[in-house]
């Protein structure tokens, strides 16, 4: 008897609760099936993934979830996740960091990359999606006579008026550290020590402030990438542009598919979009980037001017630990 | 665990009464809080719906007025003929955009684009000249389509419906495209809107176009769309507000409203916390009281059983404490009393017991006194002889039967035996009285084996010889009996001095205490009644000067009765 009572009670609430639980409202025939999902892992700016992205599900009903976040923490992320891939796809970061963490990506399919420029080099894990040529910047007001290559910067009438961010920070630092390398004939270590004379101890935090130290004369001269110097430049900044005459490098950001991953066609879909014209031309009208499409190239008028030199992505990746001690040690040793 | 609860009394009450105030609390709060929740839920589904119906309907009907305008631009000659020929009447193609713009409510601002993306014809706030990528966005998606198309807007536009004007051979002349900012979906909304409901609106995908509260509305929009993407309920950024989501079918929108939850999060929270300190403090209280009355209620009845122990012990001094006025009070009460009354038994009984030892003892000792007299006497008797009188002998003889016959055998004895010792008591007193009476035994043979108590005669034949013939030279006695009404009467009568009047009157009165003298008589009397019962006894018949009769009122009880019936006590 005592025992029925209890059942009882026991339906009552079981039956009181699970009506509330049914008065709440279910959104779930909203959500899209799983094969129209595509979770994307950016370290791009939200300004250039957010309209692509919009673009490529309004062109194929595809639903994005995007997480954005440095290239390193994405990319520790992915290793972290790799016994179950939660991404498809990596949108953004340096090639070479790509490269270093080619353990985790799939093997894109061979025609994905045709009509890709030669310059931006190919691997089978990863493709290029623009190109970031690194740059001299100079304060327009200030300076009458800019520098016009890498050696230049060497010349005593910069001393510790150049702004750059430390390499050890800033991946495009020890791009451009490696350029100045490879531009400057001689031998390296003894290239390396003469720019840090030339720096005079002044390292800055970020890459992002480099523009700023030009433009409001704490430098005269600077070095960044091209995109961030034109933006400076349509935001109104006083600065200069020069494209060093000794050949500068101009290694892409990539893009790579997630070993095991749940969307790999839309990943697919997505690498196709982005790689396609209609992205592309956005890159040159719109982000200050150069395609990597030869098809576009050749209407680039900007990107024909810029003199290339032959900038080894290896060498770059294997000489990382070397540069950056050499450079450690004359940070310590000053 | 159950059967420990039932195991003792205190717990079972203890369980019972934290149960009995226990369960509606526990019921209180697992029933009424869902039920409250829930209805205050209901309550605004049912307010947001009634809302969204009206802002669907509104914005449906912009919508669908929209796509009507968009189809009859697209197909008409004069938009056609400006595109494909460069040319066309200014004042009727602004006359036909007019005309479609209050179609469609004032709402959009309307712009004719050409196939490079320019804006030819605007108005409405759209700006002449402007450029739309046809490769990208809104008009990229209507070049891909024969249909009215809706896209994401950019700046301030919140977003675009455009359809693509195509000539003969299908090939795009120019697009014919509406944008609806801020401000218009504002009014749109405010229309239907009165009340301080949040509107969002989503594109298909859920990302935010628009908001009422605009500043917000991304964060917001982004937080649905996680929470769709990854199946659970729309809850937004906090709690504090409950969603409702409408898709509008024309555009492929998606229409949320948000109110503000009656109860939010927050206080479901609170609601839930404060229950359960309540619940804690009802716990608590409820433990403390029922430990307490079970306490109060199963403490006299532990005592009781403790001292019930005590008691079978043997100590039965223990007692209760008496300071209670209820029930149990008087159980304790009862139970002090009656361990008083068995205690005062026990000392009774003891006592008893006691006596009885002392009675024992004193007849062992008793008994000791005779034997020494009758060997006394046995030796007497040898010595009588030896020494040459007879009488001495004969008397020493007499003394020692009647010694052994009172101090032998059972209590009750054949007449024929009691006989025998009378006349050896006869024997000793003619002795002493040199034989001036003489005694006649007179009873029949049939009365012989009638037993009676031992030396119930001899006192009688005493008071007869001592007061009666003692005096004279010719005394006579005479022992008779005879039945009478089912009973043996002994007699014996002499002719002696006769009985003063006060003896005789208290001999045959029922109270023979004051006897004086004839104390023999009274113990007669006594052992008779005490033997056989108050109808039984002695009765006297003389005077003064006269002869006396007195007689023994017996049972006839045969010697064979004896063994049916026992009077030996």
């Amino acid at each position: 008897m005592k025992l029925n009572f209890f059942a009882l009670l026991l339906c009552f609430v079981i039956a009181v609760v699970s009506s509330t639980a049914a008065a709440s409202s279910s959104a779930d025939s909203f959500a899209p099936d799983d094969n129209i999902r595509l979770v994307i892992y950016t370290s791009h700016k939200v300004e250039i993934y957010q309209p692509i992205i919009r673009e490529f599900e309004q062109r194929t009903g595809i639903w994005v979830q995007v997480t954005s976040g440095g290239t390193n923490d994405m990319l520790r992320q992915i290793a972290l996740e790799s016994d179950y891939a939660q991404a498809d796809l990596m949108f953004g970061g340096g090639v070479e960091s790509l490269d270093a963490y080619s353990d985790y990506f799939d093997e894109l399919p061979a025609d994905i990359g045709e009509g890709l420029d030669t310059h931006a080099t190919v691997s089978g894990k990863w493709l290029p999606f623009s190109l970031l040529p690194v740059v001299l910047i100079y304060n327009s007001k200030l300076v009458t006579r800019p520098p016009e290559s890498w050696a230049n910067l060497l010349d005593s009438r910069w001393s510790g008026r150049i702004a750059y961010a430390s390499p050890d920070i800033s991946g495009s630092s020890y791009t451009a550290l490696v350029t100045l390398l490879l531009a400057i004939p001689g031998d390296d270590e003894e290239i390396l020590r003469l720019f840090y004379q030339s720096l005079e101890g002044k390292v800055l935090e970020s890459s992002g402030y480099v523009v700023d130290a030009v433009s409001e004369g704490d430098c005269l001269v600077g070095i960044t990438l091209e995109e961030t110097a034109l933006k400076g430049i349509a935001a109104g900044k006083e600065i200069g542009i020069v494209y060093p005459a000794d050949g500068t490098s101009s290694v892409p950001d990539g893009i790579a598919i997630i070993k095991d991953c749940a969307h790999r066609e839309n990943a697919l879909a997505f690498i196709r979009f982005v790689l396609g014209a209609d992205v592309q031309r956005r890159l040159i009208t719109s982000y200050y980037r150069h395609s990597v499409l030869s098809a576009l190239m050749d209407d680039d008028t900007q990107a024909q001017e810029i003199q290339l030199l032959d900038y080894d992505i290896q060498w770059a990746s294997v000489q990382k630990d070397r540069i950056l001690m050499l450079w450690n040690q004359m940070v310590a040793g000053e | 665990m159950k059967h420990w609860i039932r195991r003792s009394f205190k717990t079972r009450i203890f369980f019972t009464v934290l149960l009995v105030s226990l369960l509606p609390l526990i019921i209180c709060d697992v029933i009424m809080l869902p039920i409250l929740i829930a209805h205050s839920e209901q309550k605004l589904a049912q307010e947001s719906a009634q809302q969204m119906r009206l802002i669907q309907t509104a914005l449906t009907d912009v919508m669908d007025s929209l796509n009507r305008s968009l189809r009859e631009l697209s197909r008409d000659k004069t938009v056609f003929t400006m595109f494909s020929e460069n040319s066309a009447d200014d004042s009727a193609l602004y006359a036909l955009l007019f005309q479609a713009a209050t179609n469609t409510g004032n709402y959009a601002g309307i712009g004719l684009y050409d196939d490079q993306g320019i804006c030819r014809y605007a108005i409405n706030g759209t700006n002449l000249g402007s450029v739309l990528p046809t490769d990208w966005g809104v008009l990229y998606a209507a070049g891909q389509s024969a249909e009215p198309v809706y896209a994401d807007g950019s700046g301030d536009t919140v977003f675009y419906a455009a359809i693509c004007v195509r000539d003969e051979e299908q090939a795009i002349a120019g697009y014919v495209a509406f944008s609806l900012d801020d401000n218009g979906i504002d009014r749109l909304f405010s229309a239907v809107n009165n009340t301080p409901t949040d509107i969002l609106l989503l594109n298909a995908r859920w990302e935010s176009l628009y908001h009422t509260r605009s500043s917000q509305g991304d964060t917001v929009a982004a937080a649905l769309r996680q929470q769709l993407l990854n199946g659970e309920k729309l809850t937004g950024t906090g709690g504090e507000f409950a969603y409702l989501v409408e898709k509008e079918q024309t555009s492929g929108f998606f229409i949320v409203v948000q109110n503000p939850k009656i109860l939010t999060d927050t206080i479901v929270r609170a609601f839930y916390l404060i229950s359960i300190l309540m619940g804690v403090l009802c716990l608590l209280l409820c433990f403390w009281g029922a430990w307490l009355l079970s306490r109060h209620l199963s403490r006299p009845i532990q005592e009781l059983s403790h001292a019930m122990g005590e008691v079978e012990r043997g100590r039965y001094e223990v007692r209760l404490r008496e300071n209670r006025e209820d029930e149990l009070g008087l159980l304790s009460k009862g139970f002090n009393r009656m361990t008083r009354e068995y205690l005062l038994n026990l000392k009774r009984s003891v006592q008893r017991q006691k006596e009885l030892n002392d009675t024992r003892l004193r007849m062992m000792q008793a008994q000791l006194n005779p034997h020494f007299l009758y060997n006394t006497l046995d030796s007497m008797k040898w010595l009588g002889a030896a020494n040459d009188m007879p009488q001495f002998a004969e008397m020493a003889t007499d003394l020692a039967f009647i010694l052994r016959s009172s101090i032998t055998g059972s209590n009750l004895i054949p007449l024929q035996k009691e006989l025998e010792l009378i006349e050896h008591y006869i024997n000793i007193q003619s002795i002493r009285f040199e034989d001036r009476f003489t005694c006649e035994i007179d009873i029949a043979e049939r009365y012989q084996s009638c037993l009676v108590p031992k030396l119930v005669l001899q006192p009688l034949v005493e008071n007869a010889i001592l007061h009666g013939v003692a005096g004279q030279d010719d005394g006579y006695i005479k022992i008779s009996a005879h039945e009478e009404a089912n009973a043996l009467i002994v007699s014996v009568s002499d002719n002696g001095c006769g009985m003063p009047e006060e003896v005789l009157e208290q001999l045959n009165s029922p109270d023979k205490r004051i006897l004086g003298e004839h104390l023999g008589l009274h113990n007669v009397d006594s052992i008779i009644k005490l033997y056989f019962g108050a109808s039984y006894g002695i009765t006297a018949d003389s005077g003064l000067g006269r002869d006396t009769r007195v007689s023994v009122r017996l049972p006839v009880i045969r010697k064979e009765e004896t063994d049916a019936q026992d009077f030996d006590r």
